[in-house]
């Protein structure tokens, strides 16, 4: 099944694309140490304090975990979409040269 | 003989908690709150990016830029929730501390009062339980804390080690309203720009957004926003002023020379910021380049008889002259500099005070502080930060010193200064650099009391041929010795 191109104009720098992605990326693997960072912190909690306080504590911050896992998880997803995206739009190019006849020279 | 402490394991439990570690565990919590602010600041960066249509525009671009401002809103719930956290964190280490202690001492009156007297023990132990028992809803509250994100943590109690969170981020986003009509929060108390740039990093996008299209003229003033922000809230009181009939004639004049200011650095591709446009106050602060990532910024702060409307073009181009200079220096360096006329200069020497120093000194200062505070808290790199002030512009900066608090710069650069009061060191700056031609009447003006041989600033290179307004002239040596100091390759003495 084929999508009708969208009628609106559309530019693309895909090596800017790629670093946008690239910082992305990045993002989001500082944000799953901060959770390993935060992960530790929680164990302190129940070895401190023991009993129900050191206990709750240590769930909640649990949660804190679980929550910058899904924002850094969120922001390596939107890294490869855009990464996908820079790819797509050089794949399409050098299929749209390749049809108007370009041979690449010798190498 | 001893008497039995009521509740004597539970006394003993508390009094073996290791406390330090909970602090350096709530530590970590606040640390991580801190990264978590800086992170999502970097993630706008990247919408506004793509937002920009620069380097990508059409559907899939605004597709992309949607979902980095639906990440961008629900990051700023999750920090606001873990804030709210912390502070239950804060609390439950607080409460802890004073339980350890009170039951340590507890367990000791009953070693000293071994004759039977266990009473104050008792009573001793009673408070530790209390304060244990405070400790425990904090703990419960910094799990509750997070409740409206869709965490679950009520049954920890029961022995599960994990809360019952969102699986991803889709389930996260059900429970942030993100998707409807956003409604502008409510600007900020007047408050230091550290506390007001802290205020902006936790707001999502489209809060930000929604400020700047409710409230133009006060996120466009507010030191410590982010100066991406401030030009665009500054841009659309321009439009505003631009199409409004009715303003003063003075105003919209001033309004027409920003405008096309603007309008030529853009179409010579230089990026400029508005930084502040106060029509009716006639101050205005236009940035050459990117305040807000810029590796040195320069602020040029002028002397007498400069205002927008008259001078924005000349003063402009110095600016322009400062970061050729500076870049010339080190290639290597972005530069930002900016026209900084957040003050009303004197007309003229007749009648000449201190008045409109003391006036700008505030402002200035204020400036100076809210372009740190916005880039450290939006972790985008402290810059090194040079004032260059001429002629009158050097008594502003005398005054912005004794404004409280250390003045926010590393270097400053006095060019046609009238003498001075004090000493350099007086500045607060660790590095001070003048430029005092012969052939410049001014720095012959008293405006202090101190001998220029002994001001202790270091001089920049100059020729007697230079007259008051020459040390922005590319003819002459101080230009390229200032873009020297705005990049640090110039070592004061």
């Amino acid at each position: 099944m084929s999508h009708p191109l969208p009628t609106t104009s559309f530019t693309v720098r895909p090596d800017e694309v790629e670093a946008l992605a690239a910082e992305l990326g990045t993002l989001a693997s500082e944000l799953a140490d901060d959770a390993d960072w935060t992960r530790s912190a929680a164990a302190s909690f129940p070895v401190a304090l023991g009993g129900h306080e050191g206990w709750n504590a240590g769930v909640a911050a649990n949660a804190w975990v679980r929550l910058q896992e899904i924002l850094a998880a969120r922001a390596g997803a939107l890294a490869g979409t855009l990464s996908a995206a820079a790819a797509a739009y050089r794949a399409e190019d050098a299929a749209l040269a390749g049809r108007s006849g370009h041979r690449p020279g010798p190498r | 003989m001893t008497t039995p402490l009521a509740h004597g394991p539970r006394v003993h439990a508390i009094a073996a908690w290791d406390v330090p570690l909970t602090r350096r565990a709530v530590v970590s919590l606040a640390e991580t709150i801190e990264r978590l602010l800086a992170w999502k600041a970097r993630l706008e960066g990247v919408g506004r990016a793509i937002e920009s249509g620069d380097c990508w525009s059409g559907p899939a671009a605004q597709s992309a830029a949607t979902a980095l401002a639906e990440t961008s809103a629900v990051s700023a719930a999750v920090g606001r929730a873990l804030d709210e956290s912390l502070s239950a964190y804060h609390r439950l280490a607080a409460q802890a501390e004073l339980a350890q202690d009170l039951a340590t001492q507890a367990l000791s009156s009953i070693r000293l009062l071994a004759d039977g007297e266990a009473a104050p023990a008792a009573v001793l132990a009673e408070a530790a339980l209390g304060h244990a028992a405070s400790a425990a809803a904090a703990a419960e509250s910094a799990g509750d804390a997070l409740a409206g994100l869709g965490v679950v943590t009520a049954f920890a109690s029961l022995g599960f080690v994990d809360a019952v969170a969102p699986a991803d981020f889709w389930d996260l986003m059900g429970h942030v309203p993100v998707m409807g009509p956003i409604q502008a929060p409510d600007l900020p108390s007047p408050r230091p720009p550290a506390e007001i740039a802290t205020w902006w990093a936790g707001l999502s996008v489209a809060a930000q957004h929604a400020l700047i299209a409710v409230s133009p003229a006060a996120v466009g003033a507010l030191d410590g926003v982010p100066a991406w922000a401030r030009d665009r809230a500054n841009r659309r009181v321009l439009d505003r002023a631009l199409r409004d009939p009715t303003i003063p004639a003075a105003q919209a004049s001033t309004a027409g020379v920003v405008a096309r200011r603007i309008a030529a650095e853009e179409a010579a591709g230089r990026q400029v910021q508005l930084h502040l446009l106060d029509l009716a106050g006639d101050r205005v602060a236009l940035a050459v380049g990117d305040l807000d990532t810029a590796d040195a910024v320069a602020l040029l702060v002028p002397g007498i008889a400069n205002t927008p409307g008259k001078s924005l073009g000349e003063l402009v181009t110095r600016a322009r002259r400062i970061s050729e200079a500076a870049t010339a220096s080190d290639a290597g360096t972005t530069v930002a500099t900016m026209v900084w006329l957040g003050y009303n200069p004197p007309s003229g020497v007749i009648g000449l005070s201190r008045g409109p120093a003391e006036q700008g000194g505030t402002a200035l200062a204020a400036a100076l502080d809210g372009l740190a505070a916005a880039r450290t808290a939006t972790a985008t790199g402290t810059p090194r930060t040079t004032v260059v002030a001429h002629s009158y512009g050097t008594v502003v900066v005398d005054e912005a010193a004794d404004a409280p608090g250390m003045l926010d710069a590393d270097a400053l650069a006095l060019l046609g200064s009238p003498i001075m009061e004090d000493d350099a060191a007086s500045l607060e700056v660790p590095e001070v650099f003048d430029a005092a031609s012969s052939g410049d009447p001014v720095v012959r003006i008293p405006f202090g009391n101190t001998e220029s041989d002994s001001y202790g600033s270091t001089a920049l290179p100059v020729t007697g041929d230079m007259g008051h307004s020459d040390y922005f002239e590319e003819d002459y040596p101080t230009l390229a010795a200032i873009g020297e100091v705005v990049t640090g390759r110039r070592n004061p003495e």
